[in-house]
C-alpha cells in the first residue's frame, strides 16, 4: 500500500512544494492554488448573479409600490422571474459550491481532486445560466417558479435547467469524491468539521431533489416538444417540482447554518457550545427533509385532510426543531465565547460586545432573527386550517424573504466579508463599507418583510403587475399603504445588496486579474488599504 | 499583513471548521437535552391541535372534488348561467339556496359573479378551463385553487353582507392581473 501510494501525485497540502499554496491570512490553513482559484470562480459566478438578480428586484419592488408603477406588466413578469430565477436558486447554489469545495478541501488539509471536472462543472453551470437567462429575455417564459404546465415556457427555459442541474450534480460529486479521497489517503481521520458534516447533508438534500426535478422535467420537456407524452397532469407534475423546489431550500437553510457557524468561528473563534447537539440538528434536517412538497398542495383537490396533515403539517412543525436548536447553538456559542473574553455583565451584558461594529457579526444578527421570522412563517403556512387564509397572498413572499433572502442571503453576505480574505482575496474597502452594507441590507429587508405581513394580513395578492383591478377598482380594500412601506424596504435593502456586490466583485477582479491592478513599479505604492479581515 | 502570519494560536478554542475536540460525544449537558425535549413536545402540542381541528373546529380544507373535463365543465357553467344571470349577458348570477355555483377560470376572466344570500350554505365548484388559477376573496382571505382537470366543491356560508372582491393569485399569463369579478352578499 504504502508503496504503491508514494508514487501516486499527492493530494494533502502539507505535502506539496510552497509555490503551489498559501496561507490563508484569517485562519491560518494552507490552500492550494488551484483550487482556489475554482472557488474564485464559482465566488465571481455568484455575486454577478447576486448582483444581476437585486437589479430586477429593484424592478419589481418599484412596479410593486403604488406610488411608482415603473413597469408595465408584460416587463414586470420578466423582471419578477429573473428576480425568481436568479435570487432563488442559482445565487444561493453558486455560493454553496464555493463552500461544498471550502469545507471538502481546505478544511480536510488536501487540494481538490478532480480539478478538472470542477471547470467542466463552472462551465456548464454557467452555460446553463446563460441558456435560462435568454429564454427568459426572449419573453416567452415569464412563468417564474409556478412553472406548473400547462403553462408553456420556451423549451430554452427547460433545457437550460437540465444543463444547470447536471454541472450542480458534478459540483455535489466531486464533494463527495474529495471526501473519500480525503480518507483514501489517509490525509484527513478521525470525525470531519461540523461545517463539512453540513455540507454533506446540504449536498444529500440536494441530490434528492434533483431526483425529483428529473421526474418533473424530462416529462416536461416531451411533452413541450409533443413526443410521446401527449397529456400532463398539472397536480403530478406541481408534486415533482416541488419536490425539486422546497427540497432545494433545505440545502439554503443547512448552507446558511452553515454560514452562522463560519462566521462565529471566523469573527470570534468560537465553536458551537456543544458539537453533538448541533450534529443532532443537521441529522434531524436530514430526516425531515426529504418528503417536503405536500405543503404546496394544502389547497388543491387532491390527497385526503389526514394525508395533507401527515405530509405538510407534520413535516412543517418537526423541520422547526433542527432550526431552533441551531438557532439557540450558534448564539449560545457567541455568548459563550463573549464573556469568556470580556467577562459576565448581566444576562445581556455580552450583546453589547456583539460586534456591532463587524459586518459579519452585524449580518449574523440580522439573519438569525430574519430567519426565525421567515421560519415561523413557514411553519404557520403549513398548517392545514391556517394555508386557507395565507395561500399565494402576501404571506408567502413574507416567509421566503423571511428564510431565504433576510436568512440566507444575508448571511451569506455577513460570512463573504470573511470567507473572501480567508480564499487570499482582500477586500479594498475600508471597514464602514462593509457596516454600511450589512446594516441596509438588514434593515431594510426588515422593513420590506415587515410590510409584507401587513399586505397579507389585508390580502394583497402576490406575483400581479397592479393591485389596482380596474373593472373593480372601488372593491379593493386599502392595500397601497402597506405596499409602499414595502417599496421603501426593498429599495434600502437593494442598495446594501449593490453596495456588498460592487465591493466584493472589485476584490475578485483584482485577485483574479492581479496583473490589470499591478501598481506600476515608477508610480508612488498604494497606501495599504485597511478594510480587510483579521487586522 | 503578511500572508506567513498565523493569528490562530494552539491554544485558541476548538471552532466548527476544526475536527470536533475530543469528548465531544459524551452525553449532552442537562440543557440541550431539555431544549430538544422541550422541541419536541411543543411540537407535538401543534400537531395535536391542528389535527384535532379537523374534527373539532368549523372552518377547514373542504373535502369535495371530483374529476372533470374542461368541455364538461363549461357545460355546466353554461346552464348555470341560462338559468340564474340576472340579466343575459351581465356574468353575474344570483343563487338561490341549494343551488350549486362555480366559479371557473379561463384566461383571464371568471365564469361568473355571485350574488348570495347571507347565513346560507352554498358550495361553489371551483376548476378552470385552461391553466392553473387561484380565486381569493379579498377581506375573507379565503383561497382555494381551480385546476384543470378537477372541480373543487368549497362549501361556505357567509355571514357579513357586502361586495366582494375575487382575484386570481396564480400567475396564469400577461392578463393576470386584471383576472377578478365580485361576490355580492345579500342580507
Amino acid at each position: 500500500m504504502s508503496v504503491a501510494t508514494a508514487t501516486l501525485p499527492t493530494y494533502a497540502v502539507d505535502q506539496l512544494p510552497p509555490d503551489q499554496y498559501f496561507v490563508d491570512p484569517v485562519m491560518g490553513y494552507k490552500v492550494e492554488k488551484g483550487t482556489a482559484r475554482l472557488m474564485m470562480a464559482f465566488a465571481a459566478l455568484a455575486f454577478v448573479i447576486f448582483g444581476l438578480g437585486a437589479v430586477a428586484a429593484l424592478m419589481v419592488v418599484l412596479t410593486r409600490m403604488p406610488a411608482v408603477k415603473l413597469l408595465p406588466p408584460y416587463w414586470f413578469y420578466i423582471a419578477l422571474t429573473y428576480h425568481g430565477v436568479l435570487m432563488l436558486t442559482m445565487w444561493v447554489h453558486m455560493f454553496e459550491s464555493v463552500l461544498w469545495i471550502y469545507t471538502s478541501t481546505v478544511l480536510l488539509k488536501q487540494k481538490m481532486y478532480g480539478l478538472k471536472w470542477g471547470w467542466v462543472a463552472f462551465g456548464l453551470v454557467t452555460a446553463g445560466i446563460a441558456m435560462v437567462l435568454g429564454a427568459i429575455a426572449t419573453g416567452q417564459a415569464s412563468v417564474m417558479y409556478t412553472v406548473y404546465v400547462p403553462l408553456r415556457a420556451h423549451l430554452l427555459f427547460y433545457i437550460g435547467h437540465v444543463v444547470y442541474a447536471v454541472g450542480l450534480l458534478l459540483v455535489l460529486g466531486l464533494f463527495g469524491l474529495n471526501m473519500v479521497k480525503a480518507r483514501v489517503d489517509g490525509t484527513f481521520t478521525g470525525t470531519i468539521p461540523l461545517l463539512t458534516m453540513g455540507m454533506a447533508t446540504a449536498n444529500i438534500i440536494t441530490v434528492v431533489a434533483l431526483i425529483s426535478a428529473v421526474a418533473a422535467f424530462v416529462p416536461a420537456i416531451l411533452w413541450a416538444l409533443g413526443i410521446w407524452v401527449d397529456r400532463m397532469d398539472p397536480l403530478t407534475f406541481k408534486l415533482a417540482f416541488w419536490g425539486m423546489g422546497h427540497t432545494l431550500q433545505y440545502t439554503n437553510i443547512v448552507a446558511m447554518v452553515v454560514a452562522w457557524y463560519a462566521i462565529v468561528a471566523f469573527a470570534l473563534r468560537a465553536g458551537s457550545t456543544n458539537d453533538k447537539f448541533s450534529r443532532y440538528a443537521f441529522m434531524l434536517y436530514f430526516f425531515f427533509t426529504l418528503p417536503v412538497y405536500a405543503h404546496h398542495f394544502l389547497v388543491d383537490p387532491v390527497w385526503s385532510p389526514a394525508y395533507k396533515w401527515f405530509g405538510a403539517t407534520l413535516v412543517g412543525v418537526l423541520l422547526g426543531i433542527p432550526s431552533s436548536i441551531h438557532g439557540i447553538a450558534v448564539p449560545a456559542a457567541a455568548e459563550v465565547k463573549l464573556r469568556q473574553m470580556y467577562g459576565d455583565k448581566g444576562w445581556f451584558g455580552f450583546l453589547r460586545r456583539w460586534g456591532w461594529g463587524d459586518p459579519a457579526m452585524i449580518a449574523l444578527f440580522f439573519s438569525l432573527v430574519m430567519f426565525g421570522i421567515g421560519g415561523f412563517d413557514g411553519t404557520i403556512g403549513t398548517t392545514l386550517q391556517l394555508n386557507a387564509f395565507l395561500h399565494n397572498t402576501m404571506w408567502m413572499p413574507a416567509h421566503f424573504h423571511g428564510a431565504l433572502a433576510g436568512g440566507t442571503a444575508v448571511g451569506f453576505m455577513g460570512l463573504s466579508w470573511y470567507l473572501l480574505p480567508a480564499l487570499g482575496i482582500k477586500i479594498p474597502f475600508k471597514k464602514i463599507w462593509g457596516q454600511v452594507y450589512a446594516y441596509m441590507a438588514g434593515i431594510g429587508f426588515m422593513v420590506l418583510i415587515a410590510a409584507m405581513h401587513w399586505a397579507a394580513y389585508l390580502g394583497v395578492p402576490r406575483r400581479t403587475a397592479t393591485i389596482t383591478y380596474t373593472e373593480f377598482a372601488d372593491l379593493v380594500p386599502n392595500w397601497f399603504l402597506p405596499m409602499n412601506v414595502l417599496g421603501v424596504g426593498g429599495v434600502l435593502a437593494v442598495t446594501g445588496v449593490l453596495i456588498f456586490v460592487v465591493m466584493v466583485l472589485t476584490a475578485l477582479y483584482r485577485a483574479i486579474f492581479p496583473e490589470v491592478v499591478a501598481p506600476r513599479p515608477e508610480l508612488a505604492p498604494v497606501p495599504e488599504p485597511s478594510g480587510a479581515a483579521a487586522d | 499583513m503578511a500572508a506567513e502570519t498565523i493569528i490562530r494560536t494552539p491554544e485558541q478554542q476548538w471552532t466548527a471548521l476544526d475536527p470536533p475536540a475530543p469528548g465531544w460525544d459524551a452525553p449532552m449537558p442537562y440543557d440541550k437535552r431539555w431544549w430538544m425535549g422541550f422541541l419536541f413536545a411543543w411540537s407535538g402540542l401543534l400537531l395535536a391541535i391542528t389535527f384535532s381541528w379537523f374534527f373539532v373546529g368549523k372552518q377547514n380544507v373542504p373535502t369535495l372534488k371530483r374529476e372533470v373535463t374542461p368541455a364538461s365543465i363549461q357545460q355546466e357553467v353554461e346552464a348555470f348561467l341560462a338559468k340564474y344571470e340576472t340579466e343575459p349577458g351581465s356574468g353575474i348570477a344570483r343563487v338561490p339556496p341549494g343551488v350549486d355555483a362555480y366559479l371557473v377560470g379561463e384566461m383571464w376572466n371568471w365564469s361568473s359573479g355571485l350574488i348570495l344570500k347571507a347565513g346560507q350554505e352554498y358550495t361553489i365548484w371551483y376548476s378552470s378551463l385552461d391553466v392553473m388559477h387561484n380565486p381569493i376573496i379579498a377581506d375573507q382571505r379565503y383561497t382555494f385553487t381551480a385546476i384543470p382537470g378537477y372541480a373543487y366543491g368549497i362549501r361556505i356560508t357567509p355571514t357579513t353582507p357586502g361586495e366582494y372582491l375575487v382575484y386570481c393569485s396564480e400567475y396564469c399569463g400577461l392578463g393576470h392581473q386584471d383576472m377578478a369579478t365580485k361576490i355580492v352578499v345579500e342580507p
